[in-house]
């Protein structure tokens, strides 16, 4: 490597400070470029409130207007109240109006301060229900707003509840009876009911209001309904769809289904294949095992039903009562093995 | 510009929609979600909390929130009703004998929350021979009674797909036209 004349590193020294220079002096720049970038920034965001603020006032004014409007046609002046179509037209416009109102508010909403959006809100509902009232008491015979049929059909069905002596049963209540094509086994007391193929295979069958009976289901059904079931006895087949028990104590029910879903059940035993899963709610002493029922046509039935013989989650029970994951229900146990009984047929 | 506008145009940009899905238990909600979304149905069990699926379909995003139905779990549906631009009510056609906890739990939810959002009943299970028809579930229901929502009924049957699909559209039409629209 040759020296190199002091001269030419003076030089060279200068034009290294010149370049610094000049990178620093960008550097600034550069700063006071973000700086003002900032600034103008800052700037706009002030100037977006601004427009926010006027939005608000524009809603509030327009939001009175339409409120105000819609109330003057909820008065009815100059309307011939006689012609019932003419009345029906009116409330049907009023009823435009109100949705194009809320429309508007629901639009509005997202820049709307929150006190304000919510008074609106309360405004809105508060008009809704006027309409609503003024509807009823226009237009009397038509059926317009769920709350009073919502209540009618409570006080109905409180009533059917102990039935037909008023003979005033709810409509879904006559819809029920009319529809159902199920087989039902219900208020019996010490006896043993034996079902056979024939009669349930893919249909639904429901037993309810049982006691000391011991009940051999043995086909597959498309469904099981228990209900209200005390000190009982029941076995069934592979069933293709959902098992539901409700009210049942000090129990034993063996079976194969698809779900299974038990309600309000105490004491009571266990014995299943589960394809997916077991599910419990407001119930307690509960103990699972594996499915014991066993009979002749069992593989075929398991093939008619659909269900997988080689997959049983019996012991995988969810409790809707108990949503902690870390620690297990204290009301479902698995049945010690010792405990286990195999199913007479 | 205003800051509305610049809110609206993202909004309509990604087309978010929120759909909310309720019923009973055993009613077909996950099935359905899951049919739609083309997972295997064959493992469903009662849902234990909830369901949360997001799907592009048609250009629009879509939040499918489903709900587990279980009694102790209604009281819950209320913390869901925020921002929610469309629900799903699905009926078990078939389960006749709650036909009436259907209609009482439908009817709270319509008096009480789920304010402007747009209603689809599905009436599904329409592949089991027992089921009623849209037509007896909408009687039932008393579907034309409501007036504070846009509304409408479908037979569907969550085991074969059908009608899902149709739903759902009719769904994202109906909420696109009250909220994506410019006046």
């Amino acid at each position: 490597m040759s020296r190199k004349p002091a001269e030419a590193l003076l030089i060279e020294n200068d034009q290294h400070d010149k370049r610094m220079q000049k990178k620093i002096h960008s550097q600034l720049e550069e700063r006071n470029q973000n700086r003002l970038a900032d600034m103008q920034n800052k700037r706009d965001e002030i100037e977006g409130e601004k427009v926010t603020e006027e939005k608000s006032d524009f809603f509030s004014k327009n939001f009175k207007n339409e409120i105000a409007v819609i109330e003057e046609m909820l008065n009815c002046k100059e309307l011939n109240i006689s012609d019932r179509a003419v009345v029906v037209d009116h409330f049907d416009a009023i009823t435009a109006s109100f949705h194009r109102l809320r429309k508007f508010f629901n639009d509005s909403v997202m820049f709307l301060p929150k006190f304000k959006s919510r008074k609106s809100m309360s405004q809105l509902n508060e008009l809704e229900q006027k309409i609503n009232a003024k509807r009823a008491e226009m237009i009397p015979k038509k059926k317009f707003a769920f709350k009073s049929k919502a209540k009618k059909i409570e006080s109905k069905s409180n009533i059917s509840n102990d039935p037909p002596a008023t003979g005033n049963v709810s409509k879904a209540g006559a819809m029920v009876a009319k529809f159902s094509n199920e087989f039902l086994v219900k208020d019996k007391t010490d006896e043993t009911i034996r079902l056979n193929e024939q009669e349930i295979n893919q249909r639904d069958v429901s037993l309810s209001n049982l006691k000391n009976c011991t009940i051999f289901l043995h086909g597959a059904p498309g469904t099981v309904h228990i209900s209200d079931v005390e000190k009982c006895v029941v076995s069934i087949g592979p069933v293709s769809g959902s098992v539901f028990v409700d009210r049942c104590v000090d129990s034993r029910l063996s079976t194969g289904c698809q779900q299974l879903r038990v309600h309000h059940t105490k004491r009571t035993d266990f014995y299943l294949h589960v394809t997916s899963r077991a599910i419990i709610e407001d119930t307690s002493d509960i103990r699972v095992a594996p499915y014991n029922t066993n009979y002749p046509e069992l593989d075929s039935h398991f093939k008619l039903a659909g269900l997988d013989k080689s997959t049983n989650n019996w012991d995988k029970v969810d409790d809707f009562n108990w949503l902690a994951m870390s620690t297990h229900s204290p009301n479902w146990a698995v049945l010690e093995e010792s405990k286990r009984i195999t199913e007479q047929t | 510009m205003g800051l509305l506008t610049i809110l609206k145009k993202m909004k309509q940009k990604e087309k978010e929609v929120r759909i909310l899905m309720l019923g009973l238990d055993n009613a077909g909600k996950t099935t359905i979600l899951k049919k739609f979304i083309g997972e295997d149905i064959n493992t469903i069990s009662p849902t234990l909390g909830f369901n949360i699926e997001t799907v592009e379909h048609r250009g629009f995003k879509l939040n499918i929130w489903d709900v587990g139905g279980q009694k102790s779990l209604r009281s819950y549906w209320r913390n869901y009703f925020e921002s929610t631009d469309g629900l799903i009510w699905v009926v078990d056609s078939a389960d006749k004998r709650r036909l009436e906890d259907c209609i009482n739990e439908l009817h709270q939810l319509l008096v009480e929350e789920v304010r402007g959002a747009t209603l689809l009943v599905f009436a599904n299970k329409q592949d089991l021979p027992g089921a009623l028809t849209s037509q007896e579930i909408k009687e039932i229901l008393d579907l034309e009674g409501i007036k504070t929502h846009h509304w409408s009924i479908l037979p569907c049957s969550a085991v074969s797909g059908k009608n899902l699909l149709e739903g759902i559209d009719w769904l994202l039409d109906d909420v696109s036209s009250r909220i994506f629209t410019l006046d």
